[in-house]
This record gives structure tokens, C-alpha cells and sequence, in this order.
């Protein structure tokens, strides 16, 4: 062995001088052409196919087209299906399919492939949750480009459901292996997939589409998991807009910083609540007078001008306005500590410090989890404030989205954060899910529950068109009587964009990436 | 030399063994429910029932001893699984995320041996004057800074304000710097101190003395003499700080968008993804026992000490 040190010492230096002129002297990032949307996502797209729930909503979307759109406000426009008609029993749905419609692999868009893209998730118990699915009796091809759809009852949101994107967007039935399971994204959308890696995914338009030909050459969406990083990368130009809270989110606090550094912010009213649910399950919160003093503790005004920045309107209803029969507005109660500590006085919590009854103090557990409902760490440490004044002890438990998943809906927390569906899937999806008590708690677990309110809800989502204003109306006041939840705000939606964007328009849903209306 | 570097290998293994128990120990005890999880992926509303199901599915409830013994034999095997989230096999998503984690390393290592040598050098050529206290308070600054600040702030002032680097991304040679200073500086600072330190015991040496009598310049009998005396414990110091590269590989490739197995770890550990964090968890200790074998072995190399006493 003849190396002495000094070799070594020389040959390490030379080979990192080498590496390190490697690194150096290098181009700055090519440039993307003058028509590409940079986007960030919060995580890599994932598996698109439309029938699992795996990939980022927004892309699917871009991809994939539904039989009917949904538009602001809940209006529902057609899609893949030029036009429709509804029995007069309301049991059958009869779709006129849009013709000369190609998916990219140049697959026709006719009823065969209709009905092979339902076969695929209806008949199945998986899907039970949609209504379409669990009422479902049968699909019948009428001729090549007409469906019938055929429901065991009466199926309101059936149009609504139809515009969801997963699972009912339709895939071509070429983008599967031999054994039916997907292959690849192919749609009959706007837009299609140029390339998908971790580090993100490249959109080109559809030349083939059947509708508006998108006004942009490239759509790059870029992994950036990191929502400080997304800022910087915004404020330096590298990309040119950031929102969505399935996308990549911009908090309130984000777009106040982004305010300041010269970014433009995007608003729109939000589709969904925050609301401080109480675990029906604790005998705690069997008591009305419990659960009042709990709605009347919240600083509701202050919490949305200091933690949500002006980017929240207070609220003591389900639903914003923007939703459908989400019926008239509840006076926010001011804050009133000395009415929710004569409440629990009255309840029989009494005492010094933390109140206590039958020896046991009130101590109340809130869950929080960051990963699933964005910003709950900070309301959780304002809750704890608030209700610490009237001798409650609210100790904060903070988990991860799986955590919470295991957690919530084993009715294992006391009280917890949680957020409406919003459009497209309310009124009905939150009180179909998270409230009636018949249904099983789904991982998004339970707001209230209650079998006096079950009728009503049953009632609503079963209403025909002209009684459902007052059936939702029912079902609203009865939650807001009994105290049974304790709504929060209504956030609004947030997007970032940058100079590069000329024009911007914040999409219809949670479920859209901003390019309707956009322009460079 | 051979059956020294047997030994260590044997014992590197055993080490292995040791660490993949204690990360599935660890793994499969936090809180979480993966088949809840896993349901939700496959049909968006979930029932207890069907968690139940991919619990069963998934062997979930089985005893965790037997679940770790499946996980072995696969591995034995040279199958290290399927991701649960996205059903892709562990080994391919892994040899696709090898590269960026390797540069982002090598690329640390540079920075580090740049930052820790000439630190060092520079304070020991003036020792006690103003730039070695400079140097010093740099040093001890640089170490109490944590990483993910430290990149946030590299980010702001090289991408943002002066618009002179990407802000990130894994694309070429230009978006590699301010990663590598990012993970690389802090243990360039430690490295400077340990390297400072052992000039200072070195060039109190009589044969210092004895070459300066001579009348060899300072710099001279630094670089001609000193340096080789402190290979050896530099070398080590290195190596140590790569080793734990790795895992400051977790925190650094997130907020640079670098699709790593840094990342790829955070991504596994939110979704209870075992196979992934086994995976992940074994690559970093295999990593980190084959930079510390390699380390050793090249000291030994290099150390007339060392190199006596084996011969001995």
C-alpha cells in the first residue's frame, strides 16, 4: 500500500475542484415559452384515473369531461351530454349525447363508451355515497348516441353528482390494460398530458377538443411541496400564480405577505364553513345549555379579522350563501362570556377556576390537525383563550391527516375542526354524510347527530325542486335552534398571481385550476 | 487490512439488522389509521367496514413481529414492496429519486470541505487576530442556524431579491448551488472548528518548532506539514457530517422542490406508507454505515499510526 497522504490530500482537492466547476458557469432555467401557465402543485398529480382517489381534482378536471358542467352558483350546463330529459316520475334521466367527440387516443365519445365508463363505478358499493350509485337500477342504450339512465328512486342531485370529477368523469375505454384496470389519462378534454414525473406535470391543449380551444400552448404544473418556497418562487417570477386549496393553498397570512411584495390576490367567496363540531357521542354536549355557552364563547368577528385577515366573513349558518337552499341568514351572536358562564352555572358546571360537576372537572379535548383542515392550530390556541375565561380547560391535541382519519370517525376528540364539502357536492353531501345519523361516520366523521333531525334531512334531499327551499330551511333552522353546531366563517377563496397574468378569473370550485379567463 | 474491513462490514450489517427493527418498531406504532386511508383512496366516502377490509387486505392487523417478518423475507428477497398510496413498486421509485439526493450530498460535501478548510486555515494563519475571532463567531453562527432557515433566507436573498438563482427545482447545474450551500454550510462550520483545533495542537508541535527554527515560513509548515498531520481527524469529522447529510436531506429537498428520497420519506411518513419508510429507513442506514466503513477504511490508509498498528 503506497498512497501517502499528500496523494490523497491532492486527489480529493482536484476531484471536488472538478465537481465544483461542474456546478458552476451553468444557464439559468430555460425559459418556457411565452404561452405556458407555471403552476405549483402542493403534491405530484398521481395516479389520474378518474374512477380512483388518488390524483389532484383540478387535473383530472383538465383532462377528463363530465355529462354536465357545473357553474357558479350551482347552475348545471351541458357537457358530454348536449341535452337531457327527466321522466315524469323523476326516476329516469335520459341523456342526448354531444356529437363528433373523440377521446386524444382518437376513441369515438358514444353511448357504448358511456356506459362502459359507468359500468365501471355504479353498480359498485364503493360508490355508495353518491346517490346516482346507491339508487341506481339500470343503464340502458337507447341508440348510439342516447342513455337512459334508470333510478330505483327519486334522485335529486342525480345532475349534480353528474358533474362531480371523480368518480364520474369518463376515460376512454382503450386507456385500460386487458384486465379493465387504467392505463393512462385519456380524455376527451381541453387538455392532455405531455409529460408526468414527481418533479410535476406538462399539459398541451387538445387539439381534437370539442369546445373553446384553450388560449394557452403549455400548462407546467411543478411539485413545490413547500408552501414558503411556493412564495419565493412566486415573488422571483419562476412561477406565475399559487391558490386552491387542493392545489397548492395560499393562506391568509401567505397573501398578506404576498400583498406586500407587489403579488396581485384573487379573492372570491368560499363554497364551504369552518365549523367547531361537538362530539355527539359525549354526554357533555347532550346538554343544549352546553353547547350554547360553547357558540357564545367564540369571538367569531375577531377570529376572522385577526387570524383570517379580512379573508372571512363570520357565520352561524351551515352554508354560505353561494350554495344552494342554504336559506336565510342567522344573526352572529357578540361574544358574551357572562351569559355562557350563567349557561354552564344552570348545566350544573359550577366552580372556581376550571368548573367542575359531580367532581369531575370540564376539561375538553379539541383535536387539530394542520394536514387536514389548514390553519386549526392557530384557531385551536384562540378557542383555548376564549374558553378558558369561563373556567373551561381545552387542552389542544394536534395529529396528522392519517391521525385524524383514525381518530375522527371513532368520535375519539371532544370537540374538533371541520369544513363543509362545498360546491360542487353541497347542500346535500354535508347533511347526507356528516350529519344524518342513519349513515355511518365517514373519515370526515360527524358534525352533529341527532334522529329528531333525520326526517328533516331526509326530507330535503329527497324534496322535489319547488318544496326544497323550505325543506333546507327546516333542516338549517333546527341546527341553529338546538346550538348543535358551532359555525365559524365562511373563508374565502384565495389566489396569488403575478405580473405575467394579465387577466385571472378564481375558478367555480375548489375542483378547477384557474384557466378559464386567464391570459399572459 | 482485508479481514479488518470484513469485520467492520460484519459489524455494519448487525448495525443494519438493529436499525431496521427499531424504524419498524417506530413506524408501525404511530397513531393513524393507513387502511382508512387507503380505503379513502380507492372509493372517496368510507365506512368502518370497508377500512376493515383493506386492514385485512393489507394484513394490517396482524401481530407487528409477523408483519415485520414479512417485510424481511420480501426484502431478503430484493423486493422491498409497494407503495400503499400509489400501489408503484418501492425499488423503481427509489432508483428514480436516488439522483437528486446524491447530488444534493455530494454537492453538501463540496461546500463543507470548501467552507471547513479554508475557515480553519485562514484562522490558523493569523491565530488570535481578528479574523480568527471573526471566523470563530461565523463558525459558532453558522451551527446554531437551522437548516430549513438557512434556505428560506438563501432562497429569499439569491431567488428572490437579486434574482441571480432559480428558486427551485432539480434542473441542471444552476439549481444545484443553493441546495449544496443550504445542507453543506453548517457542517462546514463544524468542520472548520475541528479542523482549527487540531492546526492549533499540530502547529504546537516540536517539529513546528523545529521548522520554524529552521526559518520555513508559517504558511509553509501549515500546508506542507501541518495539513497531512490532520487528515485523519478531518477525514472523520467529514465523514460523520456526510453520513447525517442524509438526513438533513429530509428537511433541505422539500423547500427546494426536490423530488429526493428525502422527500420521498416525508411523503411516505404523512400517509403511514410503511413499505416506503421501511425502505427508506434501511436505504439511510445502509448509506450512512457505507460512508462511515468508507471513512474508516481510508483513515486507516492514510494514518501511519494506524497503518503500524495493523501491520503489528
Amino acid at each position: 500500500m503506497n498512497i501517502s497522504r499528500r496523494t490523497v490530500l491532492i486527489g480529493t482537492t482536484t476531484l471536488s475542484g472538478l465537481l465544483a466547476m461542474g456546478l458552476g458557469g451553468s444557464p439559468a432555467f430555460a425559459m418556457d415559452g411565452p404561452k405556458t401557465l407555471r403552476l405549483p402543485l402542493a403534491r405530484p398529480a398521481g395516479n389520474l384515473d378518474p374512477q380512483r382517489y388518488v390524483g389532484i381534482f383540478a387535473i383530472q378536471d383538465m383532462i377528463f369531461d363530465p355529462l354536465v358542467q357545473y357553474t357558479r352558483g350551482g347552475k348545471i350546463e351541458p357537457g358530454l351530454a348536449e341535452s337531457w330529459t327527466i321522466s315524469e316520475d323523476h326516476k329516469v334521466y335520459t341523456f342526448k349525447l354531444r356529437p363528433n367527440v373523440v377521446f386524444t387516443d382518437g376513441e369515438p365519445w358514444n353511448a357504448e363508451a358511456m356506459k362502459w365508463n359507468l359500468d365501471r363505478w355504479m353498480p359498485k358499493a364503493d360508490y355508495n355515497w353518491l346517490q346516482v350509485s346507491a339508487n341506481l337500477d339500470k343503464i340502458e342504450v337507447i341508440d348510439p348516441m342516447t342513455v337512459a339512465i334508470h333510478f330505483k328512486q327519486v334522485t335529486p342531485t342525480a345532475l349534480i353528482e353528474f358533474s362531480y370529477v371523480r368518480p364520474v368523469r369518463f376515460l376512454s375505454p382503450r386507456a385500460v390494460e386487458a384486465d379493465g384496470s387504467y392505463k393512462s389519462p385519456i380524455g376527451t378534454g381541453a387538455w392532455k398530458v405531455d409529460s408526468d414525473t414527481p418533479e410535476g406535470t406538462d399539459l398541451v391543449p387538445n387539439d381534437k377538443y370539442w369546445g373553446a380551444k384553450p388560449t394557452l400552448d403549455k400548462v407546467s404544473l411543478v411539485v413545490i411541496p413547500d408552501a414558503r418556497s411556493r412564495m419565493s418562487a412566486l415573488l422571483a417570477g419562476d412561477i406565475d400564480a399559487a391558490g386552491g386549496a387542493f392545489i397548492a393553498a395560499v393562506s391568509p397570512q401567505d397573501a398578506t405577505t404576498l400583498k406586500s411584495g407587489g403579488i396581485t390576490i384573487a379573492t372570491d367567496t368560499g363554497t364551504d364553513t369552518m365549523i367547531l363540531g361537538f362530539n355527539p357521542r359525549r354526554e357533555l354536549f347532550k346538554d343544549i345549555k352546553v353547547r350554547e355557552a360553547f357558540n357564545l364563547l367564540i369571538d367569531r368577528e375577531a377570529i376572522c379579522t385577526a387570524l383570517m385577515k379580512g379573508y372571512a366573513t363570520p357565520t352561524m349558518n351551515l352554508y354560505p350563501d353561494v350554495i344552494a337552499y342554504s336559506g336565510k341568514r342567522f344573526d352572529v351572536p357578540k361574544r358574551d362570556v357572562e351569559r355562557a358562564k350563567k349557561l354552564l352555572d344552570e348545566a350544573g358546571w359550577v366552580g372556581e377556576g376550571t368548573r367542575s360537576k359531580d367532581g369531575k372537572p370540564l376539561n375538553v379535548e379539541l383535536v387539530i390537525s394542520e394536514d387536514a383542515v389548514a390553519n386549526s392550530r392557530a384557531l385551536g390556541e384562540v378557542l383555548q383563550a376564549e374558553f378558558s375565561e369561563a373556567g373551561i380547560g381545552l387542552t389542544l391535541r394536534n395529529v396528522d391527516h392519517a391521525a385524524r382519519h383514525g381518530d375522527i370517525p371513532q368520535f375519539k376528540y371532544d370537540i374538533s375542526l371541520f369544513i363543509t364539502n362545498g360546491a360542487p357536492y353541497d347542500p346535500y353531501n354535508t347533511l347526507g354524510l356528516m350529519i344524518l345519523s342513519s349513515v355511518e361516520p365517514g373519515t370526515d366523521g360527524k358534525l352533529w347527530e341527532d334522529p329528531a333531525v333525520d326526517p328533516l334531512i331526509m326530507r330535503a334531499l329527497s324534496a322535489p325542486e319547488a318544496e326544497r327551499p323550505e325543506a333546507f330551511q327546516a333542516v338549517a333552522t333546527w341546527l341553529h335552534d338546538n346550538w348543535a353546531i358551532a359555525p365559524l366563517y365562511h373563508a374565502q377563496r384565495i389566489w396569488a398571481h403575478g405580473d405575467r397574468v394579465k387577466t385571472f378569473v378564481v375558478p367555480a370550485t375548489e375542483y378547477e385550476m384557474p384557466i378559464k379567463g386567464i391570459s399572459l | 487490512m482485508l479481514r479488518i474491513a470484513l469485520n467492520r462490514a460484519m459489524s455494519a450489517l448487525v448495525l443494519v439488522v438493529i436499525a431496521s427493527v427499531f424504524s419498524f418498531i417506530l413506524v408501525a406504532a404511530f397513531p393513524g389509521n393507513v387502511a382508512a386511508l387507503i380505503a379513502e383512496l380507492r372509493g372517496g366516502f368510507v365506512s368502518q367496514a370497508v377500512v376493515d377490509k383493506v386492514a385485512e387486505e393489507y394484513r394490517l392487523h396482524d401481530p407487528l413481529l409477523y408483519r415485520y417478518g414479512y417485510w424481511v423475507a420480501d426484502v431478503m428477497h430484493g423486493d422491498l414492496g409497494k407503495s400503499l398510496r400509489t400501489g408503484e413498486e418501492v425499488s423503481k421509485a427509489i432508483e428514480k429519486r436516488l439522483e437528486p439526493t446524491l447530488v444534493m450530498i455530494a454537492g453538501g460535501g463540496i461546500v463543507m470541505l470548501v467552507v471547513g478548510l479554508v475557515l480553519s486555515f485562514c484562522g490558523a494563519m493569523w491565530p488570535g487576530g481578528v479574523i480568527d475571532r471573526f471566523i470563530r463567531m461565523l463558525a459558532v453562527v453558522n451551527i446554531s442556524i437551522p437548516k430549513f432557515f438557512l434556505a428560506a433566507m438563501l432562497i429569499y436573498a439569491f431567488g428572490v431579491m437579486m434574482n441571480l438563482l432559480p428558486t427551485f427545482g432539480f434542473r441542471g447545474p444552476s439549481s444545484w448551488i443553493l441546495p449544496s450551500i443550504a445542507i453543506g454550510l453548517v457542517p462546514g462550520a463544524l468542520l472548520s472548528r475541528v479542523a482549527r483545533v487540531s492546526l492549533e495542537e499540530t502547529m504546537s508541535r516540536p517539529f513546528v518548532i523545529t521548522a520554524m527554527s529552521k526559518g520555513f515560513g508559517r504558511r509553509r509548515i501549515l500546508f506542507r506539514d501541518a495539513l497531512p498531520n490532520i487528515v485523519p481527524v478531518v477525514l472523520t469529522a467529514f465523514g460523520m457530517n456526510l453520513a447525517f447529510m442524509i438526513q438533513s436531506a429530509i428537511v433541505i429537498e422539500p423547500i427546494f422542490a426536490w423530488q429526493g428520497i428525502g422527500a420521498y420519506f416525508v411523503d411516505a411518513a404523512r400517509f403511514r406508507d410503511l413499505p416506503v419508510l421501511q425502505s427508506c429507513l434501511l436505504l439511510f442506514s445502509v448509506l450512512f454505515i457505507i460512508v462511515n466503513l468508507v471513512v474508516d477504511l481510508l483513515v486507516m490508509v492514510v494514518d501511519p499510526l494506524q497503518r503500524r498498528a495493523m501491520r503489528g
